[in-house]
């Protein structure tokens, strides 16, 4: 049975014509009730659309950034920790080899041992330190960068160092605190002293590391503003209008004029330099 | 890589915290041999002047450039300052973006002179409205 082509006269035409347009209405408004924008498709505003997806494709990579720069503070973190541990260890080998000095030879013997425990437990948990394989007190051979942008211009690089007792912190293994039936002072004094220059390099390490640590918190929030203001500026860009934006600079300008005003945080070294001018 | 810059009579520069102002009656010139913040008379903009929103942001980023010791705090007081501008001017985004990327990567004098062209821009719309009849 062949169909037979349905003739439509002008009148009904118009009509349905009329009936998709607002079909097709009906979807953009039911589309920017969804997604909460003016513009969803090249098709409403094609500048103004490519520009607002370009800030948020930027936004999104900008995004990738900040969890690798979480990810370098998770590393660093893990480093201090290890850090921290290892100063505790160091102060208990310290409290034994000081309580061997004034010791009969029989318990100097047995503190040198618990000396050396503790000594393996400082490579253990120097060993240890790591974040998802990267451990920056495995030697200066490991390096972990840090881009800040999406090329990658824009980095930091940080250099582990050695935290093992042997070749890192030059604490050597305990042996001949007690020779015969007499404790060896002197021997037990070098190791005190290894002890404290050790702690001496963990401290200095330490203080690179919250510096580094710093930097990379100052750029994490620096991200994050931009990924905001890239979000906020697509979500907006659909309203630009020049006579708007200008009226809305001005009523801005008005009620930072009003309010308490943050500019004269300015440091007393900052201001003292500009009132110069 | 040194930079040659000319002082006029009585003219006033900041580099790396001092403030040199050129005391001969000739034009003097300076070469500064190493990386330091460096800001002319033409291009200080005084707290008094910060008028308007786009001017705030560029004393924001003055304030990084001249003193970075208290780079946390101006880094606040700048996305304050910058939230506002791109909720009401979005089409400022693209601008202030270059402008972001600029100081995350500590290049301040470029950041500065992009901010320049917001004031630019701030000006042109907000005397759009206020028919040109006064400036800021």
């Amino acid at each position: 049975m062949a169909m037979q082509p349905i003739t439509l006269t002008g009148g009904m035409r118009a009509n349905l014509v009329s009936l998709q347009n607002t079909n097709s209405l009906l979807e953009l408004t039911q589309k920017k009730l969804a997604t909460g924008k003016k513009v969803n498709s090249a098709l409403d505003d094609p500048v103004a659309y490519f520009t607002a997806v370009a800030h948020e494709q930027r936004a999104g990579d900008l995004s990738g950034r900040k969890d690798e720069m979480s990810e370098a503070v998770q590393t660093v973190k893990a480093a201090d920790a290890g850090i921290q541990s290892i100063n505790t260890l160091i102060a208990a080998a310290r409290s034994l080899a000081t309580s061997a000095l004034s010791a009969d030879s029989t318990t100097a013997t047995t503190l040198m041992n618990q000396f050396n425990t503790v000594r393996t437990q400082i490579d253990e948990m120097a060993a240890d330190s790591g974040y998802k394989g990267v451990n920056l007190l495995g030697g200066t051979s490991v390096s972990l960068t840090i881009k800040f942008d999406e090329t990658g211009a824009s980095k930091l690089g940080i250099t582990g160092f050695d935290g093992s007792t042997t070749t890192g912190l030059s604490i050597s293994l305990a042996s001949g605190w007690v020779s015969g039936t007499t404790v060896s002072a002197s021997t037990i004094e070098t190791a005190i002293s290894a002890l404290d220059s050790a702690k001496d390099k963990l401290r200095t390490e330490s203080s690179k590391l919250a510096n580094n640590l710093s930097i990379i918190t100052a750029r994490q929030e620096f991200t994050q503003g931009m990924i905001n203001v890239l979000k906020d500026g697509a979500a907006g860009l659909t309203n630009a209008d020049m006579n708007e934006e200008g009226a809305n600079m001005l009523m801005l300008q008005t009620r930072q004029a009003l309010g308490t005003t943050s500019l004269s945080l300015a440091s007393q070294a900052a201001q003292s330099v500009l009132r110069l001018f | 890589m040194a930079l040659r810059i000319t002082l006029k009579p009585g003219e006033r520069m900041i580099i790396g915290g001092a403030v040199l102002t050129n005391g001969s009656p000739s034009s003097c010139d300076l070469v500064i041999e190493n990386r330091t913040p460096i800001l002319r008379q033409k291009d200080i903009l005084t707290e008094e002047k910060a008028t308007s929103p786009c001017r705030r942001i560029y004393y924001a980023i003055q304030l990084m450039y001249i003193d970075e010791n208290n780079l946390a705090m101006y880094h606040k007081i700048y996305w304050e300052l910058v939230k506002d501008l791109v909720h009401a001017a979005p089409s400022t985004v693209g601008l202030i973006d270059s402008i972001n990327e600029h100081i995350l990567q500590r290049r301040y004098y470029p950041a500065l002179k992009l901010t320049k062209k917001l004031i630019e821009y701030e000006k042109e719309a907000v005397e759009r409205v206020s028919n040109g009849a006064e400036g800021i």
